[in-house]
């Protein structure tokens, strides 16, 4: 039998060399940061979603850590990890079905941006160009080929040539408009409701590939305009869109 | 010869008390410092605030210039949106004017007819009402004490 003194001895020394071992580890432990951060990330996204659908919003977020943040969309789940995804914390985003959800992985230290722009709510470290909220197209369009320029000609000449879009229905084609040239203007004219849905999704597309400073959609009443006004092709049933790309 | 007794009140001590409760320490000692941070993060009420105003912000109409709110009740153009694709364990119940929902899937709707009735620390409930021109809308959620996920 060993002696109570010896084993009184052995069991305390165990108790303080386990509670030296997970002293120091928890020192050394992002577990908690992870943790915080991967929590604060997820609901950021979420109240993201609270705001007015033609609200957009970028969120400077800055990531001290080396750590590595992704999300995986299957699962809507924002991961945060330092070496390997398995050992990393997760938390539950809640996606809102009125957004298209995009994220791209990033490693810090860096600032991320976690926003909301048009119909899509994500997180970046690049720049965003702001698009406006359209609202679901419960019909199918067709757009015809836009006659918009492709030249090198000077700005304010070639982009203020307008272009008709014509929307026949049904239609199952999309078009996406590429200007050459920079621009910080773009414009669509419309001429009913219907079309200034469809100019939605149109601008957003050309946004895309060209980052104008100023667009917006402009209802036009064509029924006031003169007869020899470039705007007078507004002048149909059929929603009609009219996209002038100028310098400004 | 003297024979020694099977077991001494120390034994007994020793084998049934003493080695039991070092393993018990030592176990403690390595797994409640993570438990303790795992679940210190737990922001549940703030989840319930961000449901409640996410809902709210498709049940009302704002000026898409001005962002004014309207404080009318839409409820008709915000149904498809009244959706929480989620795997987080909660349940809610929306009610606004004569429209009633309660949660999104089977899952939601037994979580909350279940657990909303022993509202308490165990299973929290937040209740809160919105004031519009004509009517009132009220969401009622139930989420359990730790994040949980339906299977």
């Amino acid at each position: 039998m060993l002696h109570p003194l010896f084993v009184t001895v052995v069991a305390l020394g165990l108790v303080l060399a386990t509670m030296l071992t997970n002293i120091y580890s928890l020192r050394d432990s992002t577990l908690l940061a992870q943790r915080t951060l991967v929590t604060d990330v997820a609901l950021t996204l979420d109240s993201l979603g609270a705001l007015p659908r033609d609200a957009n919003l970028n969120i400077e977020y800055h990531l001290p850590y080396n750590f590595t943040i992704d999300a995986k969309r299957e699962e809507s789940i924002v991961r945060v990890y330092s070496e390997k995804p398995k050992d990393g914390e997760t938390f539950i985003y809640t996606e809102d079905p009125q957004y298209r959800y995009q994220f791209t992985k990033l490693t810090g230290p860096a600032t991320i941006t976690l926003y909301k722009n048009g119909n899509t709510i994500g997180m970046t470290d690049k720049n965003i160009i702001f698009k406006r909220y359209c609202e679901p197209l419960d019909f199918r369009i067709t757009l015809a080929k836009a006659d918009l320029p492709q030249g090198n000609t000077a700005l304010g000449t070639t982009y203020s040539t307008l272009a008709a879009v014509h929307v026949p229905e049904p239609s199952d084609a999309t078009i996406i408009l590429v200007p050459k040239q920079e621009a910080s203007s773009l414009k669509a004219y419309v001429n009913n409701d219907k079309a200034a849905r469809i100019a939605c999704h149109l601008l957003n597309n050309i946004l895309s590939k060209v980052p104008y400073q100023q667009h917006g959609i402009i209802p036009v009443n064509p029924a006031l305009l003169p007869p020899d006004h470039p705007r007078k092709a507004l002048a149909t049933e059929q929603p009609t869109i009219l996209i002038e790309a100028s310098h400004a | 010869m003297h024979k020694k007794a099977l077991w001494t009140p120390a034994d007994i001590l020793y084998w049934f008390f003493y080695i039991p409760f070092t393993v018990i320490i030592l176990t403690l000692l390595i797994y409640l410092p993570t438990t303790i941070m795992e679940n210190s993060v737990q922001p549940v009420a703030l989840d319930a605030v961000i449901f409640e105003q996410r809902a709210y912000a498709k049940l009302t109409d704002y000026n898409p210039i001005t962002g004014t709110n309207f404080r009318t009740l839409n409820v008709e153009n915000a149904k498809p949106y009244l959706l929480t694709p989620t795997r987080k364990r909660f349940g809610y119940r929306l009610t606004a004017g004569n429209f009633t929902k309660t949660g999104d899937s089977q899952d939601q709707r037994d979580f909350y007819t279940i657990y909303s009735v022993y509202a308490g620390e165990q299973f929290p409930h937040f209740t809160r009402t919105f004031s519009f021109k004509d009517n009132n809308a009220t969401i009622q959620q139930t989420y359990p004490q730790r994040y949980e996920t339906f299977s």
